[in-house]
């Protein structure tokens, strides 16, 4: 079964362990890209996690699984919680296996004179510059032309929620219409994190938790059956409770 | 791993959604999640799912000696494993305290309480009785886990089994495997049932939750355990202190 979806093709189901085809380099150039989840040995490809095998474009194949502990890359904006100020660094937990830390002075607009003040169970939403399995990962609020380009503090009255990675991979895919088909009910502030957090703010309490359970009924449907259910979920959390 | 910790955004959005009366998952604030028991195929095998919560229990059964001081009734021995599998901040083989907590809810409501009848379990008076070994895992942690693991172990011990046995003249105890002769149910004279609570003081109103899912649980300030034993209806009283402030609980809010 081929699906296309924007040259997306979602080829087989495979297991671990599961040969998926057999190359051997010859020396014409030949090259195939492989993504997570594949792994190259002995002239086999095989697959190392369970899941969807997808081809992206010509030549460049991963394994797209569901996964809910996030292991930090380099390049990804994540949503971390401030746990203590340590020197002039600042602990942060992003969900991985060692907390990270960012420097006071990663902030647009802080100097040595002007810091950026944040106490412990902050959120704070930043890229990561460094993540490799053998050191501590770092965090950044500016861009490389010290530019804050919407990486900040978040503010205390949203509503924080984890969801697993593929879920919040899904919704931040730009030819994704799912949050695009919630804001015509709803006007809302959503900021993603390839950790699994998302951060919601709308005016009203009642409709954060009604987008919050939108979101996170994406683990368990496709995205087309969830397309199509958005608008009828949505009215069933808005209709007020009784006491 | 270490817990992850709690945002102070987490905290303040579920306080204020409390206070416009409406929980994360859409419950009334007296409703439960969904139960749902299934039993294995070997006696006193029961596996509860309380929402996304769920614990198994197992009960199996073996011949000793009892204890001198009870010599006519048989023994119950009940132990609670988390595993890093239900949550990954759990550590298999560290006692924490949540361990204790589960194990000491167990115990009060099913040794304490008497609710099995120990005296059918002797075989021999002063030789030989049976021992019913609780064992309780914990397969995710989705909040609420004093009422599953109870729900469990009292659906587990409901369904168990025990091999007949025929005891000789001269003493011999002859223990029959289940093919040959019909299993004996096990006997419980009264039914305990545990309901948890947790309170939320917000703005000296306060406000009461029946039970909690796991982010609720962490951002209460009380949690209640009540114990309802069927049939004699007895209360016990059960509180842990997640103190956030040193208030006391009004005395309104206690339930009737």
């Amino acid at each position: 079964m081929a699906l296309k979806s924007g040259g997306l093709k979602i080829l087989q189901v495979v297991l671990p362990g599961d040969e998926v085809l057999q190359f051997s380099p010859n020396g014409n150039n030949e090259r195939i890209i492989l993504g997570p989840g594949l792994r190259w040995h002995e002239n086999n490809i095989c697959a190392t996690r369970s899941g969807l095998l997808k081809k992206a474009s010509k030549n460049f194949y991963y394994v797209d699984s569901h996964q809910k502990r996030y292991i930090p890359h380099e390049k990804e904006f994540v949503i971390g919680i401030i746990l203590r100020k340590k020197g002039d660094n600042y602990l942060i937990d992003i969900g991985g296996n060692e907390p990270g830390t960012i420097s006071c002075l990663a902030f647009e607009n802080s100097s040595k004179k002007s810091r950026k003040e944040m106490k412990p169970g902050d959120l704070i939403f930043g890229q990561l510059l460094v993540a490799n399995r053998d050191m501590e990962p770092e965090l950044v609020c500016i861009d490389v032309f010290n530019k804050t380009v919407s990486m900040e503090s978040l503010p205390d009255d949203g509503i924080m929620f984890t969801v697993p990675l593929h879920v919040a991979r899904m919704i931040v895919n730009p030819e994704n219409i799912y949050l695009m088909s919630i804001a015509k009910k709803i006007n809302y502030t959503v900021i993603v994190g390839f950790n699994g957090r998302v951060w919601l703010k709308t005016e009203k309490q009642r409709d954060m938790v009604a987008i919050m359970n939108c979101i996170m009924m994406l683990e368990f449907m496709s995205l087309e059956e969830a397309e199509k259910n958005v608008f009828r979920l949505l009215d069933s959390f808005l209709v007020p409770v009784q006491h | 791993m270490k817990e992850v910790p709690l945002s102070t955004c987490e905290k303040t959005s579920i306080v204020s959604a409390i206070r416009a009366g409406q929980r994360y998952d859409n419950r009334e604030f007296l409703e439960v999640r969904d139960i749902s028991l299934n039993f294995g195929k070997d006696y006193g095998s029961c596996t509860v799912t309380l929402g996304q919560t769920r614990v198994l229990a197992q009960v199996t059964g073996e011949v000793v000696e009892p204890r001198p001081s009870r010599p006519n009734e048989g023994k119950i021995s009940i132990s609670v494993h988390l595993s890093p599998m239900a949550a990954p901040h759990f550590e298999s083989g560290r006692s924490n305290d949540l361990v204790d907590e589960l194990q000491q809810i167990l115990e009060r409501n099913i040794k304490e309480s008497r609710c099995l009848d120990l005296e059918s379990l002797c075989v021999l008076a002063e030789e030989s009785v049976w021992q019913l070994r609780v064992d309780v895992t914990v397969l995710n942690h989705a909040g609420n886990l004093g009422d599953a693991c109870n729900l469990a172990s009292v659906a587990a011990l409901r369904h168990f089994h025990r091999p007949d046995v025929t005891v000789e003249e001269d003493g011999r105890v002859t223990i029959h495997t289940l093919e040959e002769r019909e299993p004996i149910p096990t006997f419980m004279k009264k039914v305990p049932v545990c309901l948890t609570y947790a309170f939320f003081v917000v703005d000296d109103k306060c406000y009461m939750l029946m039970d909690p899912s796991e982010k609720e649980e962490r951002v209460s300030n009380y949690f209640y355990e009540l114990v309802k034993l069927w049939i004699k209806v007895k209360f016990g009283f059960m509180r842990f202190g997640w103190l956030l402030r040193q208030t006391l609980v009004p005395p309104t809010c206690l339930p009737s």
